[in-house]
């Protein structure tokens, strides 16, 4: 149990310093803070029990946000979420045009969602968000060029989406 | 303006729960489990016990109907042929007897031969000067002729159906009743079970066993909490202290030793004055319950036994996850109680009125 066993030092600075990447993917996908709360913590305790060695930080990176993506899917599979209505919880910004961004981006489905941000904030390009999910880089473009879509008729003409 | 740049800056300003990154440092949380997982493996093999008793009680009631149409042929055959069968009947004693190694049966001495007999005092005689315990004696008091016409209904009469043939009509001889209990007759677990008396003693062989009979509890459910006690529980009460009875709790240093009363506060419901059970089960219950939040171990096991061998458990316990409950979510169920009923010899009927006396 990890009840007593304290973290070593290497787990807690990968801990400290994934732990708002995960948090904000587990956020994107669940779109709740609680259960976003929820999937961060059974991330790093999953972390914590492993035993995987892994090759690099950008290994470690990619575990993790691959954990995330899946759990957060055993949550939308489990019975408790199938029967009960999330309780709304708005996250405040500063900018009132953040803000707007936000409520529009929160009506995106999960996976376009989920691909959007991995695109656009963790920066991976189209061929690692393909290996993450293990799907073909073309389902992955498709994902990214409806949730495009999805944005433009949200937000309107405003944003430029390439870059 | 680039959605990228838009998108990243609204991102930086969402961030973790800062409190529960360190909680997840230091240990402090645990991983969740699912609803069945949740449940301590104890659990699991309690209700698994349950299905095996209902399993075992549906195969027997299926049997049943297959024993009927048994006697009807039965009665069929022998009407024909009406003859007593006594060599079975002495082949069933002797083999009795020579399991349990117990020679001052009078069943044994009855159903012998003459000659049998004869050898057998005569041997005792020579090399026994005179035995403390009276048992040939006790044997030999009981006569031929009487013991045949006693034991006569051990076989059935063939001339009437066999459903008509009550065994509890047999007399048993006093001195074997005295000394042995019939159900001990049947198999060697009943030892313990109810507390054995001497004739004209009322001191049980078995002390730390006798607390139902001896508190004087009625066949009713008690009403009121702490006045049962007794042993039978297989938690952490009973009737002997704890220390005693289990090498492991003394390991366990971050639990408390509740007394009853405390426990039913403690679990939010008094189980004794919601449970109707037969009227022939008589209840007892642990003095004391030891409740560690640590190890969620506070369960308390109620015993209900009858005479005939018939006994119903109830363990409760109530649930406390470590896992820590956010404030605004839903998900844990904390302070849910659990109660598991295992029943042995229980009808359907009483089982389910159990069960809805406890849901009332």
């Amino acid at each position: 149990m990890s009840k007593t066993t304290q973290t070593d030092v290497f787990k807690q600075g990968i801990i400290e310093k994934y732990f708002d990447m995960v948090y904000r993917l587990a956020f994107a996908r669940t779109k709740n803070k609680s259960v976003a709360d929820d999937v961060c913590q059974d991330v790093f305790l999953k972390y914590i029990k492993s035993d995987k060695e892994f090759e690099s930080e950008e290994h470690i990176k990619a575990w993790l946000l691959k954990v995330t993506v899946n759990c957060s899917k055993s949550f939308f599979l489990s019975s408790w979420v199938k029967k009960t209505v999330p309780l709304s919880e708005d996250i405040t910004f500063e900018a009132p045009e953040t803000s707007d961004l936000f409520t529009q981006v929160q009506k995106l489905p999960k996976k376009y969602a989920t691909v959007i941000h991995l695109f656009y904030y963790e920066d991976m390009s189209i061929a690692q968000i393909a290996k993450l999910f293990n799907m073909k880089e073309s389902t992955v473009k498709s994902h990214l060029f409806r949730a495009r879509q999805e944005l433009k008729n949200l937000l309107g003409e405003r944003f430029d989406y390439e870059f | 303006m680039n959605f990228k740049d838009a998108y990243k800056s609204m991102n930086n300003e969402i961030h973790g729960d800062k409190a529960l990154m360190h909680r997840i440092i230091n240990g402090e949380t645990v991983e969740k489990k699912n609803f069945f997982l949740r449940i301590k493996p104890a659990y699991t093999v309690a209700v698994a016990a349950v299905f095996v008793v209902c399993s075992l009680t549906i195969y027997h009631g299926i049997g049943m109907d297959d024993y009927s149409v048994t006697n009807e042929k039965y009665s069929h055959d022998t009407s024909k042929d009406n003859t007593v069968d006594y060599p079975a009947l002495d082949e069933a004693d002797t083999s009795d007897n020579a399991d349990l190694g117990y020679s001052g049966n009078s069943y044994n001495n009855g159903a012998k031969a003459e000659g049998e007999n004869k050898t057998d005092s005569h041997q005792k005689d020579e090399a026994m000067p005179t035995p403390s315990v009276p048992e040939t004696p006790l044997a030999d008091s009981v006569p031929t002729e009487d013991f045949q016409q006693r034991t006569l209904p051990l076989s059935p009469p063939l001339s009437v159906p066999e459903s008509h043939f009550d065994e509890s009509q047999i007399p048993a001889p006093e001195s074997s009743r005295s000394v042995l209990p019939a159900n001990m007759l049947d198999d060697g677990f009943a030892v313990g079970e109810s507390p054995v008396e001497y004739p004209g003693q009322k001191e049980s062989l078995y002390p730390e066993k006798s607390h139902d009979s001896a508190s004087g509890l009625d066949a009713s459910v008690p009403r009121s909490g702490g006045t049962a006690s007794g042993g039978g529980s297989s938690g952490y009460g009973g009737g002997v202290p704890y220390k005693s009875t289990s090498p492991d709790i003394e390991n366990k240093n971050s639990g408390i030793i509740m007394s009853l009363n405390e426990y039913w506060k403690y679990l939010g419901v008094n189980i004794l004055s919601f449970i109707l059970v037969p009227d022939d089960l008589k209840i007892s219950c642990p003095e004391s319950v030891y409740v560690d939040e640590l190890t969620q171990s506070d369960t308390a096991t109620l015993t209900a036994s009858s005479e005939n061998g018939r006994k119903l458990t109830i363990c409760t316990s109530k649930y406390k996850s470590l896992y820590e409950k956010y404030p605004d979510s839903d998900r844990t169920r904390w302070g849910d109680i659990y109660i598991v009923i295992i029943s042995d010899g229980l009808t359907a009927e009483e089982l389910s009125s159990v069960v809805i006396s406890l849901t009332k």
